[in-house]
This record gives structure tokens, sequence and C-alpha cells, in this order.
């Protein structure tokens, strides 16, 4: 059993950028990525990635513009724009959350990724500078992934990215008018420095071909 | 079970009246007023209380002084609750409840439920303990008992949540007799005592409690108990 005697409360995360080799996480600005976040959240394909969501698709800039400054300030969530590194467009937002900095527990989520990062090398980068800042710079000791119990990609992102499934809350929330039984998955500290090896031998530009396609998945670089 | 849900208004206030039972009574935490039976009930002095709440997640207490101070913040909510009532947006997460035992007309335990979501429809229970005249007798059933009527019918939630830690076998054992359904284990979710706990997540849902209510009021039933006060069957007996 680990010694926490000496255990102090962990910083609250920051509003402050994080680096990547493609993306770069910045704190939410309406200002700032109010127009890149509106066109990656009105792409096609807008409907289906808002399915399990709170919201809805925005389906006006002005009435964007509410949401925005509100998700702005919150401290909690608390929101980062998914900027690409490369041409300094917004490709999605995604937040940490339910922060308790007593016992170092946070979760990611209000995640939603554009039609630009999702399913891509992008996406994992910017699944990766979060869980990197949560453990190794935050020194949170638990990493927090939930989903509706029937969202089937968002749990298999979550197997992908390492977590462990730990059951079904049932009846837990109701989300436009449904039902939602919530599917829990949590990293711990112990199981971090295995992952975060396979992310960064993943993301190495080594791991991809000409075309951009990975070599290896992310799942083979695990123990 | 379908998943759509019509209808569905938000889950009623938790009500301040008191929750009459025939051996117990539940009522809004006031330390002015139950403090200090409560800590006769718990043990009457630092270190027998100290370890008759090692498993609710509080902090080790140094003194009477301690015990009463922490409480105090707690049932500080309560009262504000009475105030905040009307307004729906103002209602707060916990609340903490006496429990008094009719026979002595003592406090001996304290109850608290927080993660108060009424728009979902979901409460835990987050702090149940008894001492004193309440860890023999049915008064402490009859807690449950009426705490589940309360969530349930009063109030209508539609999720009933306990959160156990691995190490307390007995408490354990307990709510599974009950009746409650685990839905997982969260792991790595508080350090207490200087140690990680991992804690497993119990739930109740409004359409399960039917059966379980039913059990309750035949073991509570007066005809269910001999001469002595010794129950003639157990409470899972009575669960179909």
């Amino acid at each position: 059993m680990t010694d926490l005697s000496t255990w102090t409360p962990r910083p609250r995360p920051p509003r402050a950028p994080l680096e990547g080799r493609l993306v770069r996480l910045e704190p939410l600005d309406a200002a700032r990525h109010g127009d890149g976040l509106y066109a990656a959240s009105t792409a096609p394909g807008a409907e289906e990635r808002f399915r399990w969501l709170f919201e809805y698709p925005p389906t006006d800039r002005a009435s964007f513009q509410p949401w925005l400054e509100r998700s702005a300030a919150s401290e909690d969530p608390l929101f980062f724009a998914v900027v690409d590194r490369a041409t300094g467009r917004v490709l999605g937002r995604q937040t940490l959350m339910r922060i308790d900095p007593a016992f170092g527990v946070i979760e990611i989520g209000n995640i939603c990724w554009g039609p630009d990062m999702a399913r891509r090398p992008a996406a994992t980068e910017a699944f990766f500078l979060f869980a990197r800042h949560v453990f190794d710079d935050l020194g949170y000791r638990r990493y927090e992934w939930k989903c509706n119990d029937r969202n089937e990609p968002s749990k298999r992102a979550a197997e992908r990215f390492g977590f462990t499934f730990e059951g079904v809350f049932r009846q837990h929330m109701i989300v436009k008018g449904e039902n939602r039984d919530t599917a829990w998955f949590s990293i711990v500290d112990g199981e971090w420095p295995a992952l975060r090896s396979a992310f960064e031998r993943w993301l190495d530009p080594a791991n991809f071909d000409t075309e951009g396609r990975q070599v290896r998945r992310l799942e083979d670089f695990r123990p | 079970m379908s998943v759509e849900i019509r209808d569905w208004k938000g889950a009623r206030d938790i009500p301040i009246t008191p929750l009459e039972g025939r051996h117990a009574r539940i009522v809004p935490l006031d330390m002015r007023l139950h403090g200090a039976d409560i800590w006769e009930a718990f043990g009457g002095s630092a270190e027998p209380v100290s370890r008759h709440l090692r498993h609710t997640g509080l902090p080790h207490f140094d003194s009477r002084k301690a015990f009463f101070r922490a409480f105090a913040e707690a049932s500080r909510a309560t009262p504000f609750h009475r105030l905040t009532r009307p307004f729906r947006r103002g209602r707060p997460r916990r609340l903490y409840f006496a429990l008094i035992d009719k026979a002595s007309g003592r406090a001996a335990g304290v109850r608290c439920l927080s993660s108060i979501d009424y728009v979902h429809g979901s409460v835990e229970l987050a702090l149940s303990a008894v001492g004193g005249a309440m860890l023999r007798g049915t008064s402490s059933t009859e807690v449950a008992y009426l705490m589940g009527s309360m969530v349930f019918e009063t109030c209508g939630f539609r999720r009933y949540e306990c959160h156990i830690a691995l190490d307390n076998e007995a408490a354990l054992r307990n709510i599974a007799r009950i009746g409650w359904h685990r839905d997982g284990v969260i792991r790595q979710r508080y350090v207490h005592d200087g140690r990680s706990a991992d804690v497993a997540v119990f739930t109740l849902m409004a359409q399960e409690w039917p059966p379980i209510r039913d059990a309750y009021r035949a073991w509570l039933d007066p005809s269910n108990f001999d001469a002595e006060g010794r129950q003639i069957r157990r409470l899972e007996d009575f669960r179909p």
C-alpha cells in the first residue's frame, strides 16, 4: 500500500497553454477562438458529433456567443481550444472537469473534436497533453473518462487510450430527454508511466508512413 | 427499459419536516440540540469517537471541540436549506440529519445526503453512523426505510447512491444484504489517514425500491418480533 501520510492537496490546473508537436491546447478565449470553434462545431457531421454531448450544435454564430462566453469564463469545467500548430486553426475543444485538488482526481470531458482532428494523430496528442499535464505537472492520482454507456465510439476511445473500465453507473443522468447510464473509466498514477511511454512512441514521427498512416497501433506499444 | 424519459420535471425538495417512525425520528441536524447526545452515543471521548467513525471518511477528531466544529459547519447547510427552499437555484447539494432514538428521546446517529442532484434525480447517502441505543434493536433499520421512502416516494429521485470503502467489509456485506446493486469500484478516489481509498459504488433505482420497501415494512412489523423484541425472520428473508 502506497504511503500517503505526506499527501497534500494538488494545485488546480492553471489557465495556461499546453504545447504539443501537432496541436496546442489554449485556454478558451471567446474572441480568439470563437469563429474557429464555431466553424469546427458546425462542419458537416455536427449532429453526430453532438449526439452524446449535453448541448446541441450551434445554429448560428450569434447564438453561439453566450455559450462561448459562459464556457470561457468557467473554472470547472475548464475549457481548452485545440489549435493546429501548423495553421493556427481551431480544431475542437475539450475540458478538465470535476476538479478535486484535495484528492488529486480530475476528469477529461466535454470533448468536441472537429472533423479535421477526430480519429487523427492530433486527437491522440490533444488527449495526451491533458493526461501528461494532470499526472506529471499537477501530480494528480486519478484521471477519469465518462460517457453514455450507449456511446460505443467513446468507450472504444477510452480503451484505446489505456483507461480501465470501472463500471456502469445506472440512471446517472437525464440528457436530451433520455436516460443516461454512465460508463466510468480511469487511469491511476501507477499506470501512467507505461501509458506515457506508449503515447510518446506512438506519436513519434517515425511511427507514421509518408501518407501519415500509423505504422503500429497505440495499443501495440503498451506492455 | 426505454431510454426515453417523458414528463421529467426533476426531483422534489427534500423535506425538512421530521420523518417519523415507530422507533426512530429523522430531523435536520442542529448541533446545539443534538451534538452532546451524538458525541455520547459515538463514544464520549476523542479516541473512541474517531475509532467509531473511522470508515466514514471523516477526519480523526482530537477533541470534542474539533468534533463539534466539524459538524457545526456541516449542519449549517441544513438551516440554510430552510431559507433557500423556495428558490430552486439556491438549493444546497448536501444536507445533514440527526437520528433520534424515540425510546430514549436522544439523538444517537447522523446521516448526510450529498451530491443532491434534483435535475437528474440522483442523490448520495454520504454518511451514515449510529451509536449507543441505535446500535441494537430496530431503529437504525427503520431509519434506512424512512430515508428510502423519502428519497423515492416523497421526492421522486431516480437514483440513490452510496459509496463504501473497499476495506469496510461489514458495510459491504450489509448493503448487499439489503439489496443494493454494486455498480462498480472507483479506484484511488480518496486519500484518508495517509492511505489511498478505493470505493465501491452501490445504487438503488427507483423501480427497485418497492420490493425492498415491502421487505422493510414486513420486517419492521411488530408481528416479526417475539416478546423479548428479537426478530423472528431476517430482513433478507422478506426479499423476493
